[in-house]
């Protein structure tokens, strides 16, 4: 046989073989020893771990950073890993609930006294009291600028051990609520090096960090022998892995790589009923989809127009089939089971044909022939962006395009990266954008009307929204003391805010879970930034 | 009866390559042609009634998650998705030739400037740069045939300039020289002509590799935007419905394999057909 010869019958050999090991392995020949040696040694690990219980979480983005003032960070050390603490909680029904503060009260229009736990330590050693809360607000409301503004608070002093003084910028009745959001919690000197950098998370939480790689994000923590509570969990170690792809997050679950996934393709709910050793759970939370005109422009200065194309969008169908069931038809501006939503409120539920009229009423026609309404020369063209980051924003987006293709207005679609989004939104090359934000992110009946419907916030500077009247009563909402008293000026505010149909709900959020079905004692809260992982989770 | 065996005769196993490439090059030309007429339903239309439907015999790719069909999707994004990678070959290889020429031709101080910015773009990883690139750009075909661009030219100048500099001392380019041609007509009459087989080598086998590139690019949101039907946004916005159906990402996948493949096999070919040495091969077997 020559050298050509030789070469072939190789390579048919090797074929033959790859095509063997693409068979079924239950159909083929016994064991060899290599496998069975194999299958041994995973064994001994097994027992070796019997008694060690390893909750792994995924987090769905990169972590870079623990610093208590990165946003993702601190959300995670909070609300996943359980090892930062803020010095107020906020339950399931977005009532306030003591955490490393034991009581408050509001002294004058713009001081706020804070009384603190005495018996809590750092996971270094150190006493948790008055002077630790003061030197961590005090770094953290410097350089982190969005925070001060969130809180409004503009010193910090020292009573006594035990008791905190807050002066504030201007009058809130609402530096509690503020102090449930992830950024103010607390952490210990040492969390940072002398040059100033953070290198530790040092937290007061029933867990302590144990390692953190950058490169892979991964973050072990395990529990805290000085904790202050009693917790009853069998968890040994708690590791959470940054897994910002969301297929790739179900597949590990799916893997029984990961004992907790969050939002997952909303097609898994209907995907993975059936899978074993695992449940799939859809939960709402309190974030919301909602749809910001850019009243710069001169035809959407035009509230007509701004509500016929409101008019225009299937709600209810682009919840139940676009977002696949994930989510909810909003009733207003917050989520039903917020004390301060206002539900009665025009909410312009779809209707197509009035739509047409109202366009048509504000001088839209099809003059030309091409299926697209115009006016005065100019077609009704629409340029839609979105954050790639949610699941639901491309497909609503795309969705909207659908639905005013099919009244007569042109849009183009652009689903854009962070950077590349804000930078957008900023030089206002934009007709509607879509965002996704957490309306209790700051538990309060004006934290989200704030932020989003002030024409102060960045996004009515951003779109071009002022409305008096409407300023005016979320400033005196938010100055106002907890109680029905501030409720009933939100609900003014959202009724006014809802009539300009300026910024505009579309889509309460979802989100899919996977959990393992070893996961005990896991409880959804729909007032958390993401999502919780309850202390007392333990594992069968 | 006889042409057919004659025809048979002359395959062997070189060009037998080339023409199942210009085969498939052939059918995707066709259908970027006759595309409006091959598709059976409006390829951008939203009709949330018919999501997910599997591939049957109304829908042999099946639909989207909005209710599209995907083999119009398909047959439309071959448009979007072929003429971007030939916009992309054409304008980088007549950028680079022209650089590579007047570089090789010139020398001197031009040359060290454009041979070491050359240097340094090769020394980036192709995909990674154009990424880079895309992300400064920002979004759209527009941008992404930029960003492809600049890091694509490079290749060609290089070879242009390696023939340049050959040419250059070239006896008949003495003579030309001679009798009073300007540099202008010596570079389009004399060096234009002897290095563009090289170049047409270099696209056919380019194009492939582009068509790759553009739909990477597309996957992770840089070039065409929803609903365009391009087909690596095809297969993004598949990518989480993986599990639940599947060909919304297969057939978008499948177009752009078999079209690479087309591109590639054709370009081999013709590398095979018009390189001398590998001339030699293809006629003795």
């Amino acid at each position: 046989m020559n050298y050509k010869g030789i070469t072939k019958v190789l390579a048919a050999g090797l074929c033959i073989a790859m095509l063997a090991g693409c068979g079924d392995n239950k159909t083929t020949e016994p064991k060899t020893d290599t496998d069975v040696s194999r299958e041994t040694g995973k064994e001994k690990v097994k027992d070796s771990a019997s008694d060690e219980k390893v909750l792994r979480l995924a987090f769905p983005s990169t972590i870079t950073s623990l610093d208590v003032m990165d946003g993702d960070g601190a959300t995670m050390l909070k609300e996943v890993a359980g090892v930062i603490e803020t010095l107020v909680n906020v339950d399931s029904n977005f009532e306030l609930q003591p955490s490393l503060a034991t009581e408050w009260e509001r002294t004058g229009d713009k001081t706020w006294v804070f009384k603190l736990r005495d018996d809590v330590t750092f996971h270094d050693g150190t006493p948790f009291n008055a002077e630790a809360v003061k030197w961590c607000l005090d770094r953290s409301l410097k350089d982190n600028e969005s925070l001060r503004q969130t809180t409004g608070i503009d010193t910090v002093e020292v009573i006594d051990d035990h008791t905190v003084q807050f002066a504030m910028t201007e009058a809130t009745g609402e530096l509690p609520e503020a102090f449930t959001n992830v950024g103010t919690a607390i952490v210990a000197k040492s969390s940072v090096n002398d040059a100033g950098e953070f290198v530790t998370a040092v937290g007061t939480g029933y867990f302590k960090q144990e390692s953190f790689d950058v490169g892979s994000g991964t973050f072990t923590c395990v529990p805290y022998d000085g904790y202050y509570k009693d917790v009853k969990t069998n968890v040994t170690e708690r590791k959470i892995v940054s897994i910002a792809d969301a297929s790739t997050r179900s597949l590990s679950a799916q893997n029984h790589e990961i004992d907790v996934a969050t939002d997952v393709p909303f097609s898994d709910l209907e995907t993975l009923k059936d899978a074993d050793g695992i449940q799939v759970q859809q939960f709402n939370t309190a974030r919301t989809y909602f749809y910001s005109y850019n009243v710069n422009k001169e035809y959407l200065k035009d509230a007509n127009v701004r509500k016929a194309l409101i008019y225009a969008i299937n709600r209810d169908e682009l919840v139940k089939d676009v977002l696949l069931g994930v989510g909810a038809v909003p009733e207003g501006i917050f989520i039903k089971d917020m004390p301060w939503a206002n539900t009665e409120v025009d909410n312009y539920d779809y209707d197509a044909e009035k739509a047409k009229a109202m366009l048509e009423a504000a001088g839209y026609k099809d003059s030309d022939g091409d299926g697209i309404l115009d006016k005065d020369g100019e077609k009704l063209s629409l340029n839609i962006v979105t954050g790639s980051r949610r699941p639901g924003n491309a497909l609503i987006a795309q969705a909207t395009q659908g639905y005013f293709e099919s009244i007569g207005v042109e849009a183009a679609v652009e689903v854009l990266d962070g950077n590349a989004y804000n930078e957008v939104i900023e030089n206002g090359s934009f007709d509607l954008c879509l965002n996704s934000a957490a309306t209790g992110y700051v538990p309060s009946a004006s934290y989200y009307l704030e932020t989003y419907y002030h024409s102060k916030s960045s996004n009515g500077k951003n779109i071009g929204y002022s409305n008096p009247e409407l300023d005016s009563l979320i400033e005196q909402c938010k100055a106002a003391d907890r109680g029905e008293e501030k409720n009933e000026l939100s609900r003014k505010a959202q009724a006014i805010a809802q009539e300009d149909a300026v910024v505009y709900t579309v889509a309460d959020y979802g989100a899919v879970f996977v959990l393992s079905d070893a996961v005990e004692n896991f409880s959804y809260s729909a007032a958390v930034h993401d999502f919780i992982v309850p202390n007392e989770v333990s594992l069968k | 009866m006889r042409q057919i065996r004659n025809f048979f005769n002359m395959l062997n196993r070189k060009n037998v390559i080339l023409i199942l490439g210009i085969l498939i090059t052939g059918c995707m030309l066709l259908i970027v042609i006759f595309a409006p007429h091959l598709e059976m339903y409006d390829p951008t239309k939203m009709s949330l009634e018919d999501k997910f439907i599997p591939p049957c015999r109304e829908h042999w790719f099946g639909t989207d998650h909005m209710g599209r069909d995907i083999l119009s999707r398909v047959i439309e994004g071959s448009r979007v998705s072929l003429t971007t990678a030939v916009a992309v070959v054409l304008v980088s290889a007549a950028l680079g030739t022209g650089i590579g020429l007047v570089s090789g031709f010139f020398g001197g101080f031009m040359d060290m400037i454009l041979m070491r910015l050359v240097d340094v773009l090769l020394a980036f990883p192709t995909i990674v740069f154009a990424l880079a690139i895309s992300t400064l750009l920002g979004t759209g075909q527009g941008n992404l045939i930029i960003a492809i661009c600049c890091v694509q030219w490079v290749r060609y100048a290089r070879i242009a300039r390696g023939e340049a500099i050959l040419l250059k001392n070239a006896e008949y380019i003495e003579a030309a020289k001679a009798i009073g041609c300007s540099n202008l007509q010596l570079l389009a009459k004399y060096f234009f002509p002897n290095v563009i087989s090289k170049i047409l080598i270099m696209v056919s086998l380019d194009i492939g590799s582009i068509i790759l590139y553009c739909a990477s690019l597309s996957f992770l949101g840089l070039g065409a935007q929803p609903p365009s039907p391009d087909w690596g946004v095809m297969i993004s916005d598949g990518k989480n419905y993986m599990q639940y159906a599947p060909w919304m990402t297969l057939f978008p996948g499948l177009a752009i394999a078999v079209s690479a493949l087309g591109f590639n096999m054709m370009g081999d070919g013709i590398r095979d057909l018009l390189d001398p040495r590998m001339r030699e091969a293809v006629q003795s077997e």
